[in-house]
C-alpha cells in the first residue's frame, strides 16, 4: 500500500472521536507526567497499560503514543522554568532554557521548544512514512562495537557543552561515569560499592540524582541567597519573536535531522541525541559564547532533537517489532497483549494499526501544540508567583517525585544526598550537568565495551577497523582535540 | 481576609471529601476477597514477564471477584521483590509470578524455593535454537560438530549472566561437548538484536523473543527443545528428533508467601480461581498467539516438579561457577 | 576561584583514589574478559590525574586579589540547613505521620519560618497544598502514599464502634 492511501485510511481511523480522545488524553497525560518531575513517559506508559487493556489495538497504541511525546513535550517546561529536567531527556534544555526564564524570557523559551518540538515532530513522521523499512534494516548493522564509539563521542561531547572550566567538566563526568558504576555489576552479578545496602543494588537511580543535583541544589542556593524574588519583574513577550524565529529555523532542522536518525538505532536514547545537537549548535554557531547564557538556539535544537528520536524510536517497533527503549518495550507489550504482533508483517497483515498511529502522530503533534501554547501564558504567570511560595511547592513535589519511583523512602535520601552534593558543586564552580549525563552514558557504556571485547576476544582494534565505528571514534577524538589545534591554528596565523 | 476565608473554607471542603471517599473501606465485608490483590512481577514493564502477568491479571479478577493489581518490583533484580513477597501475610492478597526462583536461590542472596507456596503453574515456554539468517549452519548437527571441533568459539548471546537461557544453552553445551562463549545481554530483547545483527552466532530462548526476526527474515530456527514439537510451529523439529536428547524451557508459575494452603478460608476459594484461570480457553489462545503453551500444574505436581528441577538447575549453576559467592 | 579549585581538587582526588582502589579490589579482568573493576579503575584514575592537573593550575595560574572564598561570606546558613533538616525530617517521618499529614506539617514550617508569612496563610496554604497535591497523586495519578499510622488506628478504632 504506497504511503498516500495507507496515510488516508490512516486517518480515517485516527480522526474517530474515540480515537480522537483517546489520543488527546494520552498527549494530557504525557504532559501532565512530563511536567512533574520524578514522573517520566516510562512512569505514564506502565500506569495506563492496564487502562489500554480494554481498548482496541490501534486505540491502545494511539494512546501510548501520545503519552510518550507528550511526556517530550511536557519534560522541557519544568526544565526551562525552575532548571528541573520533567525527564532525562530535557536534561540539556535547562543549560539555556533556564537561563532565558531567569531573563524574563521564559514565554519565547517555551514557545519555541513547543514549535520546534512539532516540526520536529511533524518532519519525522513524514520520514517514519516513507523510508521506516530500509532505515530499520540499516540499524541492525550497529553492534555492541558501534554503539561504544557513538557513546564515546558523546562523552567527548557533553564536557564541550559547559561554560566552565573544561578539565572541571571531565571531571564532573568521570565522576558520573563513577556513580553509575555503583549498584550491581550486570556481567558477573557482583555488588560494587553498596556497601551492604540493598537499596544501592540497583544503582543510586536517575531521578533522585537529577532532582537532586538540579532541583533541590538549586532551590537551596536562593534560599541561602535569600532570593525569594526570583522571577519578578521584567516577564517580556510571551511568544518568540521574529529574531527568535530566524536564529531557531537552521538549529530546528539539524535538530531533527539528528535527533530522527538517532532514534532508529536500538537503544537510542533521546538524550544522546539533545546532547548531540546542543553541540552542533554550539559549534556551528557564530557566538558560541552565548550557550550557557540564554541562547535559544540551545533550547531550538535539542527539543526539536528529542522529539524526533521520541518519533522515530517507533520505527524499529513498528517494522521490525524491536522496542528500543523501555517505553517502546511497554508499547510492544500493549501491542503483543492485543495479539498483534509488529514486524515486518505488520503494514500487510494491520494497515489499519500502522497507518491509523502514524495518522495520529499527526494529530497528536497538532493537539500537543494546541495543548502547550496557551500554556505557556499559565506557566509564566505561575512563575510571577513570589519565589516564598513557590519553593515550598518545588520541594514537595520533588519529594514525592523521588518517592513514587520505586515507593522506597531511601529515593528521597539519595535524593537529598545529591541536592547537597549539587550545592556544594555549585557553590565551587562545577557543573552539574556533566555528571548527570555521564551518569545515564555510563552503564550504556560499560554494558556495550564489556560485550564488545567478550566478542572481538579482546581484540580492542575492532573499534577502528568497524568504519562505522572508527568515523564515530574519530569524531569524538576531533571534538578533543579541537580547541588544541584552533589554538594552534590561530597561532599559525598570527605569524 | 476575604482570601484566608475562601481558602479554608476550600480546606475543610477537601477534608469532607477526602473523609467521605475513605469511610466505605472500613464498612467492608470481611469475606475473602474483599480488596485488590496485589500481583508481582520481578522484571520490569514490557518484558515476556509483564506480559504474561497482564494477560492473567483480567482473568484473575475474573474469577476472584476483585481487581487485580500488577506490580513491577525490580528492586536489586528481583531480591527485593521477594523480599517482599516472602515476609508478607499469607491472608491472600499478596501473589507472585516467576520462572526464575530455582535459580536466584543459588545466584542471588537470601531466595530459598520454600519460603513460599507455589500455588499453579502457568506456562511452559520450550527454547528454540536460533541462528542468524546467514549462519553457516543450516542444521543443529552442523553446528554442534564445529562446536566440538573449536570449543569455546561459537559465541551464545543470553539475557544476562545467570539467566535461564545462560543455563539452559550452557546444560546443552556441557552435555553434546561443544562449549559455547557466552556472551551476556541485558534481556531478552537486545539477546535478539545481537544475533540480528549478526555479532553473536546463536542464542536459545522462548519463540516469543524470536517471532518477530524470523518473520523479518533475520533468524533461522535451527530446531525445538522441546519433547514433542509445537502446535504453533510443527514445521520446527524437536532436539530429540535430531539426535540430541535434550529439553529445556522457559516456564513462570503463581506462588505466594508461605503457609497459604493452612490458611482454610482463603487457600481454596484462591487456588481454584488460579485454576479456572489458568484454564481459560481465551487466555490459552492469547498465551499462544505469542508463543507460549499453558501448562497448569497444581500445587503437588508443581511442587514435585520443582524439586526436580531444583536439583537440575543447582548442579548447573555450581558447574558453572555462578553461585553467589 | 583559587582556593575554591585547591580544596576540591583535594577532595575529587580522594574520590577518584577511592574508586580507583575499589576497582583493583573488584578485579581489573582482562581484556577478554573485562571484569567489575575496569570502569572504575580507568574513570577513578581519570578523576585522580584531572585533579592534580587542577591543582597544579590552580597553583600557578589565578590571582588571589578575587574575593574572598563564599566561606567567609554573609549568606544564610541557617535557613539552608533547616530546610535540609526538614527534608531529612520529611523523610524520616513518611511512613509513621502518613502523606497529608506530613506535607501539611512541611509545607508550614517551610512558609511560616523560613518564607516568615504570617500564621493564617501557612496554615490555610500548607492545607491547600497538602490536600492537591493528595488529590493529584494518589487520586488522579493513583500512587500509593502512606496513610500513616494515626490514620491506621483511628479507622481501625471507627471501625470497631
Amino acid at each position: 500500500m504506497d504511503p498516500l492511501s495507507g496515510l488516508l485510511q490512516g486517518f480515517s481511523t485516527a480522526l474517530t472521536l474515540n480515537n480522537l480522545f483517546n489520543c488527546f488524553l494520552g498527549c494530557f497525560l504525557g504532559t501532565l507526567t512530563g511536567v512533574l518531575p520524578g514522573f517520566g513517559p516510562g512512569a505514564a506508559v506502565a500506569l495506563l497499560l492496564p487502562m489500554t487493556l480494554y481498548l482496541s489495538p490501534a486505540s491502545a497504541i494511539i494512546m501510548l503514543a501520545g503519552i510518550y511525546y507528550g511526556a517530550m513535550y511536557g519534560g522541557s517546561t519544568t526544565s526551562i522554568l525552575v532548571n528541573i529536567p520533567g525527564e532525562a531527556a530535557s536534561v540539556v534544555t535547562c543549560f539555556d532554557g533556564y537561563k532565558m526564564a531567569l531573563q524574563g524570557r521564559a514565554g519565547p523559551a517555551l514557545g519555541i521548544a513547543a514549535f520546534g518540538s512539532f516540526i520536529a515532530g511533524t518532519i519525522s513522521i513524514i520520514g517514519l512514512m516513507f523510508v521506516a523499512p530500509p532505515l530499520a534494516r540499516f540499524a541492525l548493522e550497529f553492534t555492541s562495537t558501534e554503539y561504544v564509539s557513538i557513546i564515546f563521542f558523546g562523552l567527548t561531547l557533553l564536557c564541550f557543552l559547559g561554560s566552565g572550566s573544561k578539565i572541571k567538566a571531565f571531571m564532573m563526568a568521570a565522576v558520573g561515569i563513577l556513580v553509575g558504576v555503583v549498584g550491581t555489576d550486570p556481567v558477573v552479578s557482583k555488588d560494587r560499592f553498596t556497601f551492604g545496602f540493598d537499596f544501592l543494588m540497583d544503582g543510586v537511580g536517575l531521578i533522585p540524582v537529577v532532582m537532586g543535583l538540579f532541583g533541590i541544589s538549586e532551590v537551596l542556593l536562593n534560599l541561602e541567597k535569600q532570593e525569594f524574588s526570583l522571577f519578578v519583574g521584567k516577564i517580556k513577550n510571551l511568544f518568540p519573536n521574529l529574531e527568535d524565529w530566524k536564529a531557531s529555523k537552521w538549529p530546528i532542522i539539524r535538530g531533527t535531522v539528528i535527533g530522527f536518525f538517532y532514534g532508529i538505532l536500538p537503544g537510542g536514547n533521546a538524550i544522546i541525541s539533545s546532547i548531540i545537537s546542543y553541540g552542533v549548535e554550539k559549534r556551528v554557531s557564530k557566538h558560541p559564547e552565548r550557550f550557557g547564557q540564554g541562547a535559544i538556539e540551545g533550547v531550538a535544537g535539542p527539543e526539536s532533537a528529542n522529539n524526533a528520536t521520541a518519533t522515530s524510536a517507533f520505527i524499529p517497533l513498528l517494522t521490525l517489532g524491536i522496542p528500543t527503549n523501555a517505553v517502546m518495550a511497554i508499547v510492544l507489550a500493549a501491542l503483543m497483549i492485543h495479539e498483534v504482533v509488529p514486524g515486518p508483517l505488520l503494514i500487510t497483515k494491520n494497515p489499519d494499526i500502522f497507518w491509523g498511529v502514524i495518522a495520529s502522530m499527526y494529530v497528536g503533534n497538532v493537539i500537543l501544540l494546541a495543548l502547550n501554547l496557551p500554556l505557556i501564558g499559565i506557566w509564566v504567570r505561575l512563575l510571577k508567583i513570589p519565589y516564598v511560595y513557590l519553593f515550598s511547592s518545588i520541594l514537595l513535589f520533588c519529594l514525592i517525585g523521588a518517592y513514587t519511583i520505586g515507593n522506597l523512602v531511601s529515593d528521597i535520601g539519595v535524593m537529598i544526598f545529591f541536592g547537597i552534593l549539587g550545592f556544594l558543586m555549585k557553590k565551587f564552580d562545577y557543573e552539574p550537568a556533566p555528571l548527570v549525563l555521564a551518569y545515564i552514558l555510563g552503564p550504556l557504556f560499560e554494558d556495550n565495551l564489556r560485550r564488545s571485547l567478550n566478542i572481538s576476544g579482546g581484540n580492542f582494534t575492532v573499534f577502528f577497523t568497524r568504519p562505522i565505528s572508527l568515523v564515530f571514534i574519530l569524531l569524538g577524538f576531533l571534538v578533543l582535540l579541537l580547541p588544541f589545534i584552533s589554538r594552534i591554528s590561530k597561532n599559525l596565523l598570527k605569524r | 481576609m476575604k482570601r484566608i476565608v475562601i481558602c479554608l473554607m476550600f480546606s475543610l471542603g477537601l477534608i469532607g471529601l477526602w473523609i467521605g471517599l475513605n469511610i466505605p473501606q472500613t464498612m467492608a465485608a470481611e469475606e475473602y476477597p474483599n480488596k485488590p490483590l496485589t500481583y508481582t512481577i520481578f522484571w520490569p514493564p514490557g518484558g515476556r514477564s509483564d506480559i504474561v502477568a497482564r494477560m492473567i491479571s483480567p482473568y484473575l479478577e475474573k474469577y476472584l471477584g476483585t481487581p487485580v493489581v500488577v506490580n513491577n518490583n525490580v528492586g536489586g533484580a528481583g531480591v527485593i521483590g521477594h523480599k517482599v513477597v516472602r515476609e508478607a501475610k499469607p491472608d491472600g492478597y499478596t501473589l507472585a509470578q516467576s520462572g526464575t526462583t530455582v535459580m536466584f536461590q543459588y545466584t542471588k542472596p537470601g531466595i530459598s524455593l520454600w519460603d513460599y507456596t507455589w500455588i499453579a503453574n502457568i506456562y511452559s515456554a520450550p527454547f528454540m535454537i536460533a541462528v542468524p539468517s546467514n549462519s553457516p549452519f543450516k542444521s543443529l548437527k552442523e553446528l554442534v560438530d564445529f562446536g566440538k571441533a573449536n570449543p569455546k568459539k561459537l559465541k551464545h548471546g543470553n539475557s544476562g549472566t545467570g539467566s535461564t537461557t545462560h543455563l539452559g544453552s550452557a546444560a546443552f553445551g556441557m552435555k553434546f561437548g561443544c562449549e559455547f562463549t557466552q556472551i551476556a545481554y541485558k534481556g531478552e530483547g537486545p539477546a535478539v538484536i545481537g544475533i540480528a545483527s549478526g555479532e553473536i552466532d546463536l542464542s536459545f530462548g522462548p519463540m516469543a523473543a524470536f517471532k518477530q526476526m524470523v518473520e523479518a527474515g533475520k533468524l533461522r530456527i535451527l530446531a525445538n527443545c522441546a519433547p514433542k514439537r509445537s502446535k504453533q510451529h510443527s514445521q520446527i523439529a524437536t532436539t530429540r528428533e535430531l539426535g540430541f536428547d535434550f529439553a529445556w524451557d522457559a516456564w513462570e508459575a503463581i506462588f505466594g508467601p508461605k503457609g497459604l494452603p493452612e490458611n482454610k478460608t482463603v487457600y481454596p476459594k484462591l487456588s481454584e480461581a488460579v485454576k479456572k484461570a489458568i484454564l481459560d480457553p481465551e487466555l490459552d489462545q492469547k498465551l499462544l498467539a505469542i508463543g507460549l503453551d499453558v501448562q497448569y500444574k497444581p500445587t503437588d505436581e508443581l511442587e514435585k516438579w520443582l524439586k526436580e528441577d531444583d536439583k537440575e538447575i543447582k548442579k548447573i549453576t555450581f558447574d558453572l561457577g555462578l553461585q553467589n559467592k | 576561584m583559587r582556593s575554591y579549585n585547591l580544596i576540591s581538587s583535594l577532595f575529587w582526588f580522594l574520590v577518584g583514589l577511592g574508586f580507583t582502589l575499589g576497582g583493583l579490589h573488584y578485579g581489573f579482568g582482562s581484556w577478554k574478559e573485562p571484569g567489575p573493576g575496569l570502569l572504575p579503575v580507568v574513570f577513578g584514575t581519570l578523576l585522580g590525574l584531572l585533579s592534580v592537573m587542577l591543582f597544579i593550575l590552580s597553583l600557578k595560574g589565578i590571582k588571589r586579589s578575587e574575593g574572598k572564598p563564599f566561606w567567609e561570606m554573609k549568606g544564610s546558613w541557617r535557613t539552608v540547613l533547616s530546610v535540609l533538616a526538614s527534608l531529612f525530617l520529611y523523610m524520616a517521618f513518611f511512613k509513621q505521620l502518613g502523606f497529608i499529614l506530613l506535607t501539611f506539617l512541611f509545607i508550614f514550617f517551610l512558609l511560616r519560618f523560613i518564607g516568615k508569612k504570617g500564621w493564617v496563610i501557612s496554615i490555610s496554604l500548607a492545607l491547600v497544598i497538602s490536600f492537591f497535591s493528595y488529590g493529584l497523586f494518589s487520586l488522579l495519578l493513583g500512587t500509593p502514599l502512606p496513610k500513616g499510622q494515626l490514620y491506621g488506628s483511628a479507622f481501625r478504632a471507627s471501625a470497631r464502634v
